[in-house]
């Protein structure tokens, strides 16, 4: 509450009258702090009226006007400038920043200084020493200058004995921006890895790194500092950014134009701070200004596309806002480094808090729906797996391990009066599209016409057909007497007693209809059938587990198999199905 | 480690090589579809490049048999070279012989289109 208090005090300090009839002059003389002095000489700025210090340095400077000291009263002078020390009727108060010609200060902010307790009531002279940038303009509007010299009773302000100070509002920043940050990073974290969070929270730590800063050095960060001057330059780009993002998609024209825009801040800033002198001073100023209003007629375009696209509306204007009025300071007060502004500081706070409360939101709404979709999941695994787990014929071992929740691997085997049939196969794809076909497939096996492996695969091409992707299937049928018959349609082979084998293939199912299937036969003790999950396993080095590897083990019971192929590197569904021939 | 495909497309005259680089998967329409959707019309045979692919999925395959079957239609000669061992007996296994040729290096899969 004193935070926000302090914050209200604050932009009521830049909205008051700038100058009361101040008088200017360049130099520096410590007698011109004598109220006896005669500055009558000197010329007067007032608020809104331009005074444009033009000189080829940072110089020193001297304001006086008179003020009026409350009666009776304990009184303030407010003052917020970067590097000053003040004096009341001769008197010095105190000073903030750094007078030290080679390193001014550009980080400003809010110094109380008290009123003497003897100074009479009344008018009085106030007098401030300061350096100040060349090109700089002394009078412009409120949110822009930052050059608040005013007397306040302690009263109006605070309670007595508290402590005006423009630090009091960082604790407020800090606690805002981390509480932002945090959630974005559980946000990030638990449900949304996408890039709007990630951009947002780069904006919040920014902020957040930025009041950090502000409050650690207590205004008087030397602007020599080059990652100060990174900082601030490139403060704002995830705001833009996140802007952009809810605009959607770009035209490559207006994504280049944004992107030159904002890129062209860092070489302006610099020239800006390495080259100053009367010529190129007032050109990379107005080039900087330039660079803004284009900025801001971007993020106005990004705004409509954003609100045509259906974005937040509220999330937009807070983030046209927040950059709106941060360019609005930086256009108006002259000089690219001017410090962050109470103005831009409140639209900062809205805009986290906004975008925080946007992230919340979206994060709860997308986990409620991941829930949904999860339960889904659930319902479709568990009907696969009642689909898969029938009790399978004595003889017939398998193990199916999905790679993901839902696979598009099957198997089913049917004892029938031609013999043992089974029928294992592969749908391309994963997830409930994959699951649907399948459950296709069992559905068309439990009412197949005939036991016949050919016609099987045939039947299951014609229910297949026009589906997207294709299915792999391998039909091997065992009967009491005599060899296997086994129809494939690109399935892996099966292998017998440890060889592979050597099956006719037809294409796989689902992609022409009306192609025939041969059989081939095959003799052996004990088969052994893979989906494409045991042979395309992939290790570290990208080696495939490979079908020589699969023969080698394909007299290992399913499990060890499913296992060296998951040990080797699982990255598609793996099913291994044994069966024991009935002729045994 | 899925490495995403790039493709690569030779137009000259009448034939065409598209060589890709990295694994063929579900992500890989554009790649592999996009481009062969925007081949030059008159185009009467494709060479399919592998030599850079390491790994196709199941989805990856589907995708490459989609353009076969649309270059069928048209129709066009298409040729696959630089396939590994593992991807060739893959193809043979899925049938493909029906819309397409399986040829070592791409010398051996010029020589046969022409």
């Amino acid at each position: 509450m004193k935070a926000l208090l302090l914050l209200a005090v604050l932009a009521k300090a830049l909205n008051g009258q700038a100058f009361l009839d101040a008088k200017v002059a360049r130099g520096d003389n410590l007698r011109w702090a004598d109220p006896a002095f005669d500055d009558s000489r000197w010329p007067t700025v007032r608020e809104r009226q331009s005074h444009v210090v033009e000189d080829s340095a940072w110089n020193r400077l001297w304001l006086r006007m008179r003020v009026e000291i409350p009666v009776g009263e304990p009184a303030v002078v407010l003052v917020y400038r970067c590097s000053c020390e003040v004096f009341l009727n001769g008197v010095k108060l105190g000073g903030t920043g750094n007078l030290d010609e080679t390193r001014p200060a550009a980080v400003r902010g809010l110094r109380a200084f008290d009123v003497p307790a003897a100074t009479p009531g009344g008018t009085a002279l106030l007098a401030v020493r300061e350096y100040f940038p060349p090109g700089r303009d002394l009078s412009v509007p409120f949110w822009a200058t930052r050059q608040a010299v005013r007397v306040e009773p302690r009263s109006r302000l605070l309670a007595a004995g508290d402590e005006v100070r423009a630090d009091d509002v960082y604790p407020l920043r800090i606690l805002i921006y981390s509480v932002a940050l945090g959630g974005m990073v559980v946000a990030l974290i638990s449900a949304r890895r996408d890039s709007t969070v990630l951009a947002l929270m780069v904006y919040v730590a920014m902020a957040l790194a930025n009041a950090i800063l502000s409050w650690s050095t207590s205004g008087e960060q030397s602007i020599t500092s080059i990652g100060v001057l990174l900082f601030i330059a490139w403060t704002s780009l995830p705001l833009h950014y996140v802007l952009w993002r809810f605009a959607g998609p770009l035209p490559w024209s207006i994504a280049g134009a944004y992107g030159l825009a904002m890129l062209l801040r860092l070489p302006l800033c610099i020239a800006y701070l390495l080259a100053q002198s009367p010529w190129w001073t007032p050109i990379s100023t107005q080039l900087y200004r330039l660079g803004y209003v284009l900025l801001l007629a971007l993020a106005f375009g990004a705004v409509v596309r954003g609100w045509r696209r259906g974005a937040p509306i509220v999330l937009l204007l807070a983030g046209f806002c927040a950059i709106f009025l941060g360019i609005l300071g930086r256009v108006t007060a002259g000089a690219p480094l001017a410090g962050r502004g109470t103005v831009d500081t409140l639209t900062s706070i809205i805009f986290t808090t906004m975008a925080t409360v946007h992230v919340f939101r979206e994060t709860r709404a997308r986990r409620s729906e991941e829930q949904r979709l999860r339960r889904e999941m659930e319902s479709a695994q568990t009907v696969q797996a009642l689909l898969l787990s029938q009790q399978r014929p004595a003889g017939v071992d398998a193990v199916y391990m999905p790679a993901s929740e839902v696979g598009g691997d099957f198997y089913q085997a049917f004892d029938t009066p031609s013999g043992r049939l089974l029928v294992t196969g592969d749908v391309s794809g994963k997830g409930l599209q994959a699951a649907m076909r399948v459950s296709t497939i069992i559905g068309a096996l439990r009412n197949r016409q005939s036991d016949a492996p050919s016609a099987v695969l045939a039947e299951l091409n014609r229910v297949l057909a026009g589906s997207p992707g294709f299915t792999t299937c391998c039909c091997a049928l065992f009967p009491p007497q005599g060899p296997a018959r086994v129809a494939n349609a690109g399935h892996p082979p099966p292998y017998a007693d440890g060889r592979e084998l050597e099956v006719a293939t037809g294409l796989p199912l689902g992609l022409v209809t009306g192609v025939p299937y041969d059989e081939s036969t095959a003799t052996g003790s004990r088969f052994t059938f893979v989906s494409d999950g045991v042979v395309e396993a992939e290790n570290s080095h990208r080696e495939l587990f490979g079908f020589d590897r699969t023969r080698e083990i394909s007299m290992q019971s399913a499990q060890q198999i499913a296992d060296a192929a998951k040990a080797w590197g699982q990255n598609d569904d793996i099913t291994v199905v044994t069966v024991r021939s009935m002729t045994q | 480690m899925v490495t995403p495909t790039k493709t690569k497309v030779e137009q000259n005259g009448d034939l065409v090589v598209m060589r890709f680089e990295g694994d063929i998967t579900s992500a890989s329409e554009e790649a592999v579809l996009g481009h062969y959707k925007s081949l030059a019309a008159g185009t009467t045979k494709i060479l399919l490049d592998f030599t850079k692919v390491p790994y196709l999925n199941s989805s990856g395959i589907a995708l490459v048999i989609q353009l076969m079957m649309a270059a069928s239609k048209v129709p066009q000669k298409v040729l696959c070279f630089g396939l590994t061992p593992h991807f060739v007996k893959v193809f043979t296994m899925l049938g493909l012989a029906r819309y397409t040729t399986l040829h070592a290096d791409e010398a051996a899969a010029r020589a046969a289109v022409q």
